[in-house]
């Protein structure tokens, strides 16, 4: 059994789909394929594929990581990628595929893009909101029950450029102990300036380990 | 409307995966190109509509042609509808994203009554005027096809034509008429001619008279447009179109699998089903070309479980070789294969264990009736003993659930009928007990659920009332009086929406300003919980003049003149009414393969009727 690890871009149109039905669909073109799959050895035996981090519906991403399990050791990675890009739709540009380094659970940043259409006018009170260092957000657990959650800590360094309108490149922690969605960072920035914040989109861009190495 | 703010709208509503298009195998052509822009609507949210078989074969067939681009729609959520109408934009097809009002043709498939609020509402959403009346040109012409245009004429206001039966010829024979005639065309000299191609029926184009009680007079054409239309036939199933792949969506949908058909049609006969009367003569697919269709389109599609479709899978003539050619690649592939309606009591063990009959949807039986003499009214043929062996079968394999299917309010009804559904249900219970490698220390469930009988056209039951709200409920308190035990669950349909239902099935023209009035109160998607307001409806029937148990819960004399007579499904309005006759002498109908009993649809020139027996 041969692991491997495939890279892609999720754009466009993909942001309506979510991380479950991204698991099904992705069987479902991976059985298009010869690729040589894996299946558990269950009693509901299903071909195996595993996603590094889960997307939110509504963002794009240029880096995104799929797991597979295969049968045969020596089918290369160059096949799984070729064999891949026969079948994926437009707006799933498959980037490579290598065989893994790190194990899903070492993730611990995500780098994201966010392009405000505001014109320009967050620019200012988003540097401000940034530079704090007390950013909290209320925020129910699985209780049910509201908790302070303290985002500045989970923040790794951001970068804010005003092209006419804001864009904010941002490292937040992610994995599955310690995640920041982006959602909830700008979720208190509008309760912090009292306002609706207009459309805005996403784009997760990289993924990293602890030691800010490229997730691959 | 350009894309980015469209998907900017989407993402606020849920699902925002029903209208985002660009799915695995969608169609996209270059709308230049083509002639005719065909928009397949289907009444209903996308889950539902994109399970829907017919769509599939025509969206596939209609693209299979350079000059025609089929793009599929949907009825948009209560939440979608909203921001479509907030922002001034108008219904659009999923592919292109154009407005549908710019397309030539909108079809749409008709599968149940409670959608016709959502047909209305639909070419509302798109800013087409809703009556046919009020289109003066050739585009968008509105068309119409399905089960349901058996009787269409509460839908005769909107619709500019309807297509009666198979759909694969008939269709793209008037698409053929209207490139002839051309956007420009004029729409009035194109009905006339496109109500000569058989199977097509333009209700602009016939009179209708009444009584003084209400009954209909006559329905006479109005110019050379022929007396009668008779619904089209494919009879030669292996030739026919059957798509080499589908649409394989992104969000999950109610039947997510490659489905495969089989044949059309049913051989039975059962006497309040619909389905098993205007499908007729039963055809069949043969085992080879189910066999290549089947292995195609699971490599088309990715999916790993097929089911195969038709209204009753036992009654494939050459089910036990079909399965074991299936399986011969299936079990290879990984694909799991599912068979609904499937009676299992006559396959080897082995067979049963390699199919998923069981898995997903458990056991599960549609006796309709609670005694055998009902079900010799019903001409239903599964015996009690039938049941019980099977379950008996389940029990020994690990089995602890069994559904039971009924319906309430069949003609000749009585409370000794609901006790006996109780009374099955115990027996089944008692079963499980008696059966000695039972799993050990589980409690058995038997869930039952009742609804309530609608009377349908061209079934042999065309011509009984539906029972009222007030019989419905006593009935429903006797059955549930006569339930002891906790380990059967009874559940039903709301009598209000089959009351409905009833209503609009055997509805005449008349019914469109009802529709058109309810569709004003705000009603729409009638058969969801969440949306049907019977309030609402009643207030539209009351606004014009119109009385709902006319037309549900009356029973119609032989001799009267019913709205859908002029259209000619094959069955003979005597065969039917012999068929009810025997009904309430309790006596059955053999099946087609038994016997001919003479219905009709031997007109037809094919399939079972010319069978060797």
């Amino acid at each position: 059994m041969k692991n491997v690890r495939v890279f892609y871009r999720k754009k466009s149109l993909l942001k309506f789909v979510s991380h479950l039905d991204m698991n099904r669909f992705m069987v479902r073109m991976l059985r298009q394929t010869n690729i040589p799959l894996w299946y558990t050895e269950g009693f509901n035996s299903h071909a195996y594929i595993n996603f590094a981090l889960p997307l939110s519906l509504g963002f794009e991403s240029d880096y995104e990581v799929m797991d597979l399990k295969l049968t045969d050791d020596n089918y290369s990675t160059l096949t799984v990628t070729k064999e891949l890009k026969g079948v994926m739709p437009k707006f799933l540009e498959i980037i490579k595929t290598e065989e893994p380094v790190f194990k899903t659970g070492s993730i611990a940043f995500a780098k994201f893009e966010i392009n405000f259409e505001d014109n320009g006018k967050l620019y200012n009170s988003l540097k401000e909101f940034l530079g704090s260092n007390n950013i909290s957000v209320l925020k129910k657990n699985k209780k049910g029950i509201e908790k302070e959650f303290s985002i500045s800590d989970k923040i790794n360094g951001f970068e804010l450029t005003n092209n006419g309108n804001t864009v904010l490149k941002i490292i937040l922690a992610a994995g599955s102990t310690n995640n920041v969605n982006p959602a909830l960072l700008l979720t208190a920035f509008a309760q912090h300036v009292k306002c609706e914040l207009p459309f805005y989109s996403v784009n997760r861009t990289m993924l990293y380990t602890e030691n800010m190495e490229e997730f691959k | 409307m350009d894309n980015k703010t469209l998907e900017k709208l989407m993402l606020s509503v849920q699902k925002p995966g029903r209208y985002s298009g660009g799915e695995i195998n969608s169609v996209y052509k270059n709308k230049d190109e083509v002639d005719v822009r065909f928009a397949f609507c289907f009444p209903d949210t996308y889950e539902i509509g994109m399970s829907h078989l017919g769509m599939k074969i025509l969206y596939s067939l209609f693209n299979s042609r350079n000059d025609i681009w089929c793009e599929r729609v949907f009825a948009p959520w209560v939440d979608f509808e909203k921001v479509l109408r907030d922002n001034n934009i108008p219904l659009f097809a999923l592919e292109s994203r154009d407005p549908i009002k710019n397309f030539d043709i909108i079809g749409f498939t008709l599968q149940y009554e409670l959608s016709y609020t959502n047909v209305v509402n639909m070419l509302s959403l798109a800013g087409v005027p809703i009556k046919s009346a009020d289109r003066k040109t050739l585009a968008p012409l509105v068309v119409a096809g399905g089960p349901c245009a058996c009787n269409p004429e509460p839908l005769a206001d909107f619709v500019d034509l309807f297509f009666l039966g198979d759909g694969e010829e008939v269709d793209l024979e008037l698409i053929d008429l209207y490139k002839k005639y051309g956007k420009n065309g004029d729409k009035q000299a194109f009905l006339r001619e496109a109500a000569k191609i058989p199977g097509v029926y333009v209700p602009s184009l016939y009179n209708v008279n009444y009584n003084q009680d209400g009954t209909l007079n006559a329905i006479t054409p109005i110019s050379d447009n022929p007396e009668k239309i008779t619904k089209r036939v494919i009879n030669n199933l292996d030739a026919a179109h059957y798509p080499e792949k589908f649409v394989v969506p992104y969000i999950e949908i109610v039947h997510d699998r490659a489905v495969q058909e089989i044949f059309r049609g049913c051989i039975r006969g059962c006497r309040f089903c619909q389905a098993g009367y205007i499908y007729r003569p039963v055809r069949e697919k043969s085992v080879d070309v189910i066999n290549k269709q089947a292995k195609t389109l699971c490599e088309n599609t990715g999916y790993d479980e097929m089911s195969l479709s038709s209204l009753s899978t036992s009654d494939y003539s050459n089910l036990e070789q079909l399965l074991n050619s299936l399986l011969s690649w299936s079990d290879d592939k990984k694909v799991s294969l599912s068979l609904p309606s499937l009676r299992i009591d006559n396959f080897s063990k082995e067979l049963i264990e390699r199919i998923n009959f069981i898995r997903k949807s458990g056991l599960t039986f549609a006796p309709e009736a609670g005694t055998q003499r009902l079900r010799d009214v019903i001409n239903k043929n599964v015996t009690e003993e039938e049941i019980i062996r099977t379950c008996k079968m389940a029990f020994a394999g690990g089995y602890t659930s069994v559904k039971l299917y009924f319906m309430l309010g069949l003609p000749t009804e009585t409370d000794e009928d609901l006790k006996g559904i109780a009374d099955l249900a115990q027996k089944i219970v008692d079963e499980f007990y008696k059966t000695e490698n039972r799993p050990k220390g589980k409690s058995v469930n038997v869930s039952v659920s009742v609804s309530t009988f609608v009377p349908k056209p061209f079934t042999p039951f065309q011509f009984e009332p539906q029972i009222t709200k007030d019989e419905i409920e006593r009935r429903q308190q006797i059955l549930k009086d006569s339930i002891k035990t906790k380990k059967v669950s009874l559940s039903w349909h709301d009598s209000r929406v089959s009351f409905l239902e009833g209503v609009f099935a055997r509805g005449d023209r008349r019914l469109g300003d009802v529709i058109e009035r309810a569709v004003q109160l705000g009603c729409k998607f009638d058969g969801w919980d969440e949306c049907f307001n019977l309030d609402l409806w009643l207030q539209a029937f009351k606004d014009c003049g119109v009385d709902p148990a006319f037309y549900a819960n009356r029973q119609r004399e032989f001799t009267e003149l019913l709205p859908w007579e002029h259209l000619d499904y094959g069955i003979t309005k005597e065969f039917l009414i012999e068929q009810d006759k025997l009904a309430h002498n309790q006596t059955t109908t053999p099946n087609c393969r038994e016997k001919c009993s003479n219905c009709g649809a031997t007109c037809f020139k094919g399939g079972v009727c010319y069978e060797k027996r």
